[in-house]
């Protein structure tokens, strides 16, 4: 079964205010009130000074756990919201393997679920682990990455509904590990809001959390389990009024929610699963046994809905 | 491989001409500011006249000629190495929305010509009924990478089950080699062609642009893909091979030597012949 071994996060100290986003992004006054006053995003995480691979490396050497098994990991898995962060031919993933010595390792990017697209590279590390043949006591690993520039307007808000920040993350894989099994995954893709899908953005917002609350039930009820028997859910890090709102629709604490990172962290691209689990590990908030539930939405052209049930 | 790999029908297509989608003055406008904004910190200008191709409008011709409805398919892979004209949209999202079965869908990139192998993998370690496999490739960049991009718009998409089928093909082996040196590669792309049958009679091969300067074994016949379509051409050749009379027997290898990938697939008829 697939499992989460180690997390780390890096998310740049520098932090931005969002009343200063307004002007490069063609923002109104009121966006930035809706921003701050109803949605909770108050400040990004952005500094121009790091790099793309300055971001993902700094992930890769903060997990210390991947220093001893470096040699096991058999693939490289970069989850990315964005398609295309680099100039073909070059290639950040590439760039950072071959530095922090994981040259030999069959790297790619896996892309366009938008920001859900992390939780399919788990997913698919987990899958492409099981079906790696190995030597007994070599079992191979798999390293997901997560990582992203604000670097133009797409990446940097999504209208009336988020902005985002800079930062990476570095998530140890395998097949058969036992720190936090991945018991369930749900998804589903809405194309029809796709730009060249025909939907409008007006039915998007009125199915946006019916649609989440639908992949989260899925993956309950595959994972055996309940809302009930939930510890936590670790959000998509979008707005407070968004999960405010679906915790309503779906009959669950707010206060199960760890949305602190809305507004300390801001979003994260696909990073938002992996900051909110390293906070859930570093104050202590799950216990052996317990059930917790991942959620992301990818949300640009087109929409994903994805939901993951772990036992820690 | 965890599950049965069966190749069922494969369709390939070149296209002319710029994204249909660029002629919507907003979409033209947004994909102009991504790329300008993309190219900046590389001391890269835009030129707003290039116009390239779309993966969506590409593919989604491919899934109309080659997935009936009555085939649902349950995993979409699109691998591409080459951007296309619209490269902050989540083209497979609208694909899965056009693929019957309304498959789950991502995409594969920044891998070069091992991509597609990838997705051979990734399907092969899924649980799912039909797997298409869409490799992609555009010839238009609006600013100059420094690099060869293909020659021509090229699409080929794979169809795959996890059973036989009328006239397909059992994928048997997909191997990658990641970290291959020019030094190595002849070497080790020689030792795999042979342990995957090359030199029999009825093997035929096929070798990708980056394996050009290879000599396999002699037996059955050797395509070697000319240069120009990094991407699609090991794909593009695959189909003539698998039909072929005498050697229906298939192993395939491409080497990118920027990204130093070595990737070989082996397929056999089914139905017992070969």
């Amino acid at each position: 079964m697939t499992a989460v071994d180690a997390v780390s996060v890096f998310l740049p100290a520098r932090r931005v205010p969002i009343e200063s986003l307004a002007a490069p992004l063609r923002m109104t006054e009121m966006q930035i009130r809706l921003f701050r006053r109803f949605h909770g995003l108050t400040e990004v995480r952005h500094d121009p000074d790091l790099s793309l691979s300055d971001l993902l490396r700094h992930a890769v050497d903060g997990l210390t756990a991947l220093r001893d098994v470096a040699h096991r990991v058999r693939f490289v898995v970069y989850a990315r919201a964005f398609p295309v962060v680099a100039p073909y031919p070059v290639n950040p993933l590439h760039d950072v393997c071959r530095a922090v010595g994981l040259g030999h390792a069959v790297a790619f990017t896996l892309t366009q679920q938008s920001c859900a697209s992390a939780l399919a590279a788990v997913d698919v590390a987990g899958r492409l682990l099981a079906a790696e043949p190995h030597p007994p006591g070599d079992e191979p690993l798999a390293l997901v990455l997560t990582g992203e520039k604000a670097f133009t307007r797409d990446a940097r808000f999504i209208p009336e509904t988020s902005v985002f920040s800079e930062g990476a993350s570095a998530c140890l894989v395998s097949a058969h590990g036992r720190r936090d099994r991945l018991l369930a995954y749900a998804v589903a893709q809405r194309g029809e809001f796709d730009v060249a899908g025909g939907a409008s953005p007006a039915r998007f917002q009125r199915e946006y959390r019916p649609a989440l609350a639908e992949v989260i039930g899925r993956a309950l009820a595959r994972a055996g389990t309940t809302l009930a028997d939930l510890r936590l859910i670790l959000p998509h890090n979008v707005n407070l009024m968004t999960w405010k709102r679906l915790v309503k629709l779906i009959g669950f604490p707010l206060d199960r929610v760890l949305l602190d990172n809305v507004t300390d962290a801001g979003h994260v691209f696909c990073a938002d699963a992996f900051v909110n689990y390293r906070t859930a590990r570093d104050r202590d908030l799950l216990r052996p046994g317990d059930r917790y539930l991942v959620a992301a939405v990818g949300a640009g052209d087109g929409a994903t809905f994805a939901a993951m049930v772990f036992e820690h | 491989m965890g599950t049965d790999l069966h190749l069922i029908r494969t369709v390939r297509r070149e296209f002319t001409g710029p994204a249909v989608l660029l002629d919507d003055p907003v979409l033209r406008e947004r994909a102009d500011e991504y790329l300008t904004d993309l190219v900046r910190p590389y001391g890269l200008r835009v030129d707003a006249a290039a116009r390239g191709q779309s993966y969506g409008e590409m593919a989604a011709e491919l899934i109309g000629a080659l997935v009936p409805a009555d085939e649902p398919v349950d995993l979409l892979v699109l691998a591409f190495a080459v951007h296309d004209a619209l490269p902050g949209r989540a083209t497979t999202a609208y694909l899965s929305h056009v693929c019957p079965g309304t498959p789950m869908s991502f995409a594969l990139c920044d891998q070069g010509s091992a991509a597609a192998f990838t997705g051979l993998r990734i399907a092969g370690a899924h649980a799912y009924r039909r797997a298409l496999i869409l490799v992609v490739e555009q010839s238009v960049l609006p600013y100059d990478p420094g690099v060869a991009v293909p020659d021509r718009h090229r699409a080929v998409a794979l169809l795959l089950g996890d059973g036989p089928a009328d006239g397909s093909a059992r994928v048997t082996a997909v191997r990658q080699h990641a970290d291959v040196g020019p030094d190595d590669v002849a070497a080790l792309a020689a030792a795999e062609l042979h342990a995957l049958g090359a030199g029999r009679a009825d093997v035929s091969v096929v070798l990708g642009p980056g394996l050009a300067g290879i000599r396999p074994p002699p037996g059955g016949p050797v395509t070697v893909v000319p240069p120009g379509q990094p991407s699609t051409g090991v794909w593009w050749a695959l189909p003539d091979r698998l039909g072929d009379a005498v050697a229906p027997r298939v192993v395939a290898a491409d080497y990118d030597p920027d990204l130093r990938y070595l990737c070989l697939l082996a397929a056999e008829p089914d139905g017992g012949r070969g």
